[in-house]
């Protein structure tokens, strides 16, 4: 029987997003094309190439995260189902903590958000970032370089 | 044996590579030497032995991918398919190391900046001296350095590839009076697109991808792919084959069974993997040594800002690197990575992040001091394939750590950058030259710093006294005979230095040393 590849659960989208929307804020001239489709399916690629237990662990940890906000922040509600300021204040609690195990789990989630969102190509171009263009452009350098090489022979 | 001299750059011959795709059965293999591995040590150990006429059957986790499959616009694919977990290990310790591991044909040298350093003299003396290790002499790896560097077309950058970061972190060392070397790089006119990282897009990069591996294939070797490899067999104190499993690369099931008999093995999976596969296979040195003296190599990113356009995402990766402060341990340099990267280097969220990263993305330079470490962690295995390496910054690496980021800033200011991003918990950011001395006052604990890797090293150490090192001077375990370590972790010591010549030099070594002695194994 054919396995199915690793999938994220709706609650974990649900996070993932309203995280990468917390830490990155869009300016009005940006605008990206299927941004929390795009965003969460390199998540859940990234996500899928880890060891199954730092999986397991990962996902057990952001539905801490979700759930027990109360312990931070004034609110019974999920971090997801938080007021924008009360989502930040929790962030920058969490960057804060007095436990290092808070402290490092924020980082890693900080790392995978921060990743994916910036892999976007509607986010490398609004940055300035054209690695297709230079890429070519050297390429054909490479070439001309390599049949001087050629030539001279 | 002699080693034989490759024309580098062959088309790999693509019906010896047996990808998962093409395995439809558990399937049984003999052969004289099975490699787990196809990285730096891997690709040169079955390559030689491969030339040599031995039938060689190479072992790689990851995915067989060339240059047109390389995605310059999609990191995220990059980081799937050609990086060990998503290009997130982590070496957990005070403070935790991310840590950045090939895991595909080629290993780490598909995806590393190709700097190609000698081991430095200096620690050749002292693995000569104080590890026993007699027989290793610069005199004798001579010959499999000028080898592998012949093979990987280890040259200078050419003036085409020359971008702006490098030539400010030369400035910069100049204005200090420091020195600063231009880098040596495996590579064919390499023209700068500055996309290593993420698999080389111009096939300039002369990885092993381009190099051993083909040849490897051209001189009949098989290479397996997507196969982890679960256990090293012995049998009454001999290397006697492996056993491994395919793994879909898409939905990570274990499929077919995969069984290679043969006289010797050779283990080049890295510092990380390859300890933790022997302690899987309840393979153990006498004294227990294996997976201790974990070398981190540790890695401090600053970023520095200027006035100017940079464009540090153009031109080579790593043009120079500034020696000044190599006999304290100590290196530096400049290389780009994706903006993604360069985001959670920046400690900006919310509104500010994108509109920096926006201003300043064209005026940006990332550096790294590079730390020879002199403590040492340790690679610990758990139930359900789990490893987990560990490792704490002693006092003298962490001093050492912010001395690194505080010499960068510091080199930075002198080129002329108006602000410095630090990875130090409590002081981000500085804006001029005034404030690094306040970098070393800080009161700072090692948690405070974000620290990566990119070389591991040390954990399957070589020695002459069986009772402090686990490997014989040729990689050989001291108590399992026909079974071989060829990769970083066959360090005693840190080197300082980037590893990857020092693994192959070693390799074609242990690959010279199997073959001439082969008869002992049969």
């Amino acid at each position: 029987m054919q396995g199915k590849p690793y999938k994220i659960s709706n609650r974990t989208k649900e996070v993932l997003i309203a995280v990468s929307r917390v830490l990155i804020k869009e300016p009005h001239d940006l605008e990206i094309q299927n941004r929390d489709e795009a965003y969460v399916e390199r998540c859940q690629a990234v996500l899928r190439e880890f060891p199954a237990l730092l999986r397991r662990l990962f996902a057990l940890g952001l539905y801490i995260f979700d759930r027990f906000g109360f312990f931070f922040v004034c609110s019974l509600k999920r971090f997801s189902h938080m007021k924008s300021e009360t989502q930040e204040k929790y962030i920058t609690k969490c960057v804060h903590s007095r436990l290092a195990s808070i402290r490092d789990f924020y980082t890693g989630l900080r790392g995978l958000v921060m990743i994916c969102y910036f892999s976007h190509p509607d986010v490398s171009k609004y940055i300035g970032y054209d690695p297709k263009g230079h890429v070519e452009e050297r390429k054909q350098l490479r070439k001309k370089l390599l049949n001087t090489i050629v030539d001279n022979r | 044996m002699h080693l034989s001299s490759i024309a580098y750059r062959l088309s790999p011959i693509v019906s010896m590579i047996h990808q998962f795709k093409d395995i439809q059965n558990n399937t049984v293999v003999d052969c004289d030497v099975c490699v787990v591995g196809s990285g730096a040590g891997g690709a040169v150990v079955g390559k030689e032995l491969a030339a040599a006429g031995f039938k060689v059957v190479m072992i790689e986790e990851g995915g067989y991918f060339t240059t047109k499959d390389f995605r310059v616009d999609d990191t995220i694919w990059s980081t799937c398919n050609l990086y060990r977990d998503g290009g997130a290990t982590v070496i957990f310790g005070k403070p935790n190391i991310l840590l950045a591991e090939g895991r595909c044909v080629g290993g780490s040298t598909t995806i590393n900046g190709a700097m190609c350093w000698r081991t430095p003299e200096k620690v050749i003396k002292m693995w000569q001296e104080e590890k026993g290790l007699k027989e290793l002499s610069p005199q004798d790896l001579e010959p499999y350095f000028s080898s592998v560097e012949k093979a990987i077309n280890a040259t200078p950058i050419i003036p085409e590839a020359r971008n702006r970061d490098s030539e400010i972190l030369r400035l910069g060392a100049e204005r200090l009076g420091y020195k600063c070397q231009a880098n040596i790089r495996s590579q064919n006119k390499c023209t700068g697109a500055n996309m290593c990282i993420t698999g080389c897009p111009t096939n300039a990069k002369n990885s092993t991808l381009n190099t051993y591996i083909p040849s490897f294939l051209k001189h009949k070797g098989e290479l397996f792919t997507n196969c982890r490899v679960q256990k090293v067999r012995t049998k009454n104190g001999r290397a006697i084959g492996i056993d491994g499993v395919f793994v879909d690369p898409v939905t990570k099931e274990k499929k077919h069974k995969f069984t290679v008999h043969s006289k010797v093995v050779v283990v080049c999976g890295g510092a990380i993997q390859t300890p933790a596969l022997l302690k899987k296979s309840r393979i153990y040195d006498k004294k227990k040594l294996l997976g201790r003296n974990l070398l981190v190599h540790p890695n401090m990113k600053v970023l520095g800002v200027f006035d100017e356009e940079v464009k540090a995402w153009q031109g080579v990766n790593q043009g120079y690197q500034i020696t000044e402060f190599y006999d304290e341990g100590i290196l530096m340099g400049v290389n780009f990575t994706s903006p993604g990267v360069l985001a959670l280097a920046m400690p900006l969220e919310g509104n500010q992040l994108l509109k920096t990263l926006k201003e300043e993305f064209h005026s940006l330079i990332m550096g790294a001091a590079l730390i020879e470490d002199t403590g040492s962690g340790t690679v610990y295995t758990g139930p359900f394939d789990t490893v987990l390496p560990t490792y704490n910054l002693n006092t003298h690496d962490f001093k050492q750590c912010i001395r690194g980021a505080a010499l960068l800033a510091e080199v930075f200011f002198a080129a002329g950058a108006k602000k410095c991003y630090l990875p130090i918990s409590g002081m981000h950011e500085i804006k001029s030259v005034d404030e690094v001395p306040k970098i070393l006052e800080l009161k700072l604990k090692p948690r405070d710093l974000e620290l990566l890797t990119v070389h591991v090293m040390g954990t399957a150490q070589m020695g002459g006294d069986p009772a402090s090192s686990v490997l014989n001077a040729y990689g050989e375990f001291h108590n399992v005979k026909g079974l071989f370590v060829a990769d970083a972790s066959v360090f005693p010591s840190a080197i300082g230095v980037n590893p990857q010549i020092t693994i192959m030099a070693l390799a074609a070594r242990t690959a010279v040393h199997i073959g001439e002695n082969f008869n002992r194994f049969n």
